[in-house]
């Protein structure tokens, strides 16, 4: 037992092999392919179970305990619904605008169940992680403030998403014992507003590199005596603009994608309370940059053969930079009663590419 | 007799416990500890199927699990348990390296069978048993979305139009049946061209006709439009498309990463060799109806490379690979050779 007032510093660690893992997704997918995806729960359970069991917090692994036949019934219904909607937006494009309201009131639900799921299924020192299922809230966050996007001309943006944050966490609890979340709606505005100013600035700078060439070619075919020749390095020119152009937009939107990806994950983690104990998240902007472009062209230039290695490389770069300050050892957390979940509506979530998650 | 020392978690609160686990009692497992000793059949022990070298876990029915490491004895003692899950034998397949190399070639072979030969059979045969009728609404709004943004009505003059929709309307009805409805649009930006849009809707753009050094050229065209419809490209894209982009997204795993930028790679690699699959088909359907005719496909050929030329073709090899047409020197060698082999009968 530690004293009062002792704040340790407990370390996350990813422990997973990318040969090991190789192996696991290369059967995955042979598996998957040939058995037309029926595969795809059990695939995705081994996956799970690899990725949890090598997360460690302070030696103890984290475990992913969702069935794959239970996996298996929402991923049908899931693809049911996905086949429907496909087979409604080719025939009938306008039928989206007629689905979006549904989709909209659909979306909550959506969001609960599968944090519903994911928390039950997820297990630390075999007590179980719970989620309340508060869907009048979930409602006026998920439904209601996307519609005051546009009206607001996406000022509202920021507060929505420190908003949706904190309803992940405060309704999310370890055992019998809740989450709390103390990040203030400012910290976020922050955040959006230097992606912003980033975001101008950068595509100033792009536009130029753009402009230049084209102004060049404009000069190269004034009609002098030797009009062809300039004209071809005019050409050359504009091509030479344009690769450039393009790998600096890729670039400019790795940027954006790490520093939005670093700053709200950091924000989140460093605000999350759990009985007293804290946590820190010290993701750098740098480092998650390299770490997808150099992941990007890997999977390029393997042809897909080194996903395994990407995957585990960011998962070990994610934990070393996470720890959780604790205030008193982990022994205390209390079982919770909780009832069965289905599975349907993390799937339907998955499939339609929500993106929800911490 | 086998000793495991293990960590244990009661179920009911989250403080770990070290513990050893005494195996080989006449068919019984004892957990002892500083302050307990437990006493369990071994038939009532679950374990979970392996993965990777994750902590091997033992689950008893008073809702307690014991968390072992990777140890010596522990297969021999995984041997005394009950019978083990099936995918115990993948985490077998999983461990081996000269497995790993073999499912390797395998997963590499079948993906390449399935995205070459299995979804385009799949398409061709579901695409064929859903009646034209079925795309009537898609079309409309297709053709309604051009008259909305780049077309405007035709401006060729009225009796060239009559003439050629006379002729077209003969031709038609040489080839087999179906519903073509042909429009003719002037779409500045697009330039010289045709295109077929679903439920059999076939649009010339005046640039197109006026580009055209005879009317030959032109039923040229139609019956590579034709050839899509009546080969109902259109379906089979969309049922293609949709099910590689869906194939490629579930091996790569996660749909909004930054690996899933990198499978919408591949992803339009695939669906431009579709493509380009669809145009030789086309093609081919042009080149045997002209000769059924009596005109030479070297009339399609013409006006191709009249093409090329106007819009600046992009005959290099590194745009190749996602071309959405085959490159104008390959078709117009296709056409030459259906063209050289009709000049023998």
């Amino acid at each position: 037992m530690q004293a009062n007032n002792t704040v340790r510093s407990l370390p996350f660690e990813f422990t997973g092999k990318t040969i090991e893992f190789f192996g696991i997704w290369i059967v995955n997918v042979l598996l998957i392919i040939i058995t037309l995806g029926l595969y795809l729960p059990w695939a995705k359970v081994r996956t799970r179970r690899y990725f949890y069991g090598n997360t460690l917090l302070h030696n103890s692994p984290f475990d992913y305990t969702a069935r794959p036949v239970a996996l298996l019934k929402g991923y049908l219904i899931a693809l049911a619904f996905f086949i429907a909607y496909s087979v409604a937006v080719n025939f009938y494009p306008l039928s989206q605008l007629a689905l979006m309201p549904v989709f909209l009131l659909a979306f909550p639900w959506l969001v609960v169940r599968s944090m519903l799921f994911r928390a039950r299924n997820t297990v630390f020192r075999n007590i179980r992680f719970s989620f309340k299922k508060k869907y009048t809230e979930a409602m006026v966050i998920f439904a209601g403030m996307p519609l005051l996007v546009p009206v607001t001309f996406g000022l509202i943006l920021p507060y929505f998403i420190y908003r949706q944050k904190r309803f992940l966490v405060d309704n999310s609890g370890f055992g019998t014992t809740a989450f709390s979340f103390h990040a203030r709606s400012m910290q976020f505005y922050k955040i959006y507003l230097i992606l912003l100013l980033i975001f101008v600035f950068s595509f100033m700078g792009l536009i130029a590199a753009f402009m230049l060439p084209v102004l060049q070619d404009v000069v190269g075919n004034l009609p002098t005596s030797q009009f062809v020749s300039q004209a071809v390095e005019g050409e050359l020119a504009f091509a030479l603009g344009q690769t450039v152009g393009i790998v600096l937009s890729l670039l400019i939107y790795l940027f954006l994608f790490a520093y939005l990806e670093s700053r709200v994950t950091n924000l989140v983690w460093n605000n999350i309370e759990l009985a007293g104990h804290r946590f820190n998240s010290s993701l750098r902007v740098r480092d998650l940059m390299w770490i997808y472009s150099t992941n990007l062209m890997a999977i390029i230039f393997s042809f897909g053969l080194l996903i395994p290695w990407t995957k585990i490389r960011l998962a070990r770069y994610r934990m070393a930079r996470l720890m959780m300050l604790a205030v008193t050892d982990l022994d205390d957390f209390v079982k919770q009663e909780q009832e069965q979940v289905g599975a349907a509506g993390d799937e339907i979530g998955e499939l339609f590419g929500m993106d929800i998650g911490l | 007799m086998i000793r495991l020392p293990a960590f244990r978690y009661d179920g009911q609160t989250s403080a770990q416990q070290e513990v050893e686990l005494v195996f080989g009692v006449a068919g019984k497992v004892l957990i002892s500890g500083e302050s307990m000793q437990k006493s369990f059949q071994l038939t009532e022990i679950k374990t979970k199927p392996r993965v990777g070298r994750l902590r091997m876990q033992f689950i008893f029915p008073d809702g307690s699990m014991c968390e072992v490491e990777d140890h010596p004895e522990l297969d021999a003692v995984l041997a005394l348990l009950p019978k083990p899950s099936w995918q115990n034998v993948i985490h077998k397949i999983e461990n081996r390296l000269w497995a790993i190399a073999l499912m390797l070639l395998l997963a590499v072979t079948v993906l390449f069978a399935v995205i070459q030969y299995g979804i385009p059979a799949g398409a061709k045969y579901v695409a064929f048993k859903i009646p034209l009728e079925m795309e009537r609404q898609m079309g409309r709004d297709a053709l309604s979305l051009f008259d909305k943004t780049i077309c405007g009505p035709s401006q060729l003059d009225a009796s060239r139009k009559a003439q050629l929709e006379a002729r077209f309307l003969q031709a038609l009805q040489q080839m087999e049946p179906t519903q073509i409805q042909l429009h003719f649009r002037d779409c500045g930006t697009l330039g010289a061209n045709a295109f077929a849009l679903p439920s059999g809707i076939i649009v010339f753009t005046d640039a197109m006709v006026n580009m055209a050094k005879n009317d030959n050229e032109l039923i040229g065209v139609l019956a590579h439009e034709v050839g899509h419809v009546v080969n109902r490209h259109i379906m089979r894209h969309v049922l293609q498309d949709s099910v590689t982009g869906l194939l490629l997204v579930l091996l790569t795993g996660d749909i909004g990463s930054a690996s899933s930028f990198a499978a919408a790679i591949p992803t339009m690699l695939v669906q431009a060799k579709f493509s380009r699959d669809f145009e030789t088909e086309s093609d081919d359907y042009a080149a045997r109806f002209l000769q059924r005719q009596g005109i030479s496909p070297i009339h399609l050929a013409n006006l191709l490379q009249r093409l090329a030329a106007e819009h600046g073709d992009e005959e290099s090899a590194s745009t190749g690979f996602l071309s959405t047409h085959p490159l104008t020197t390959e078709r117009v060698k296709r056409l030459n050779l259906v063209t050289d082999r009709g000049g023998d009968k």
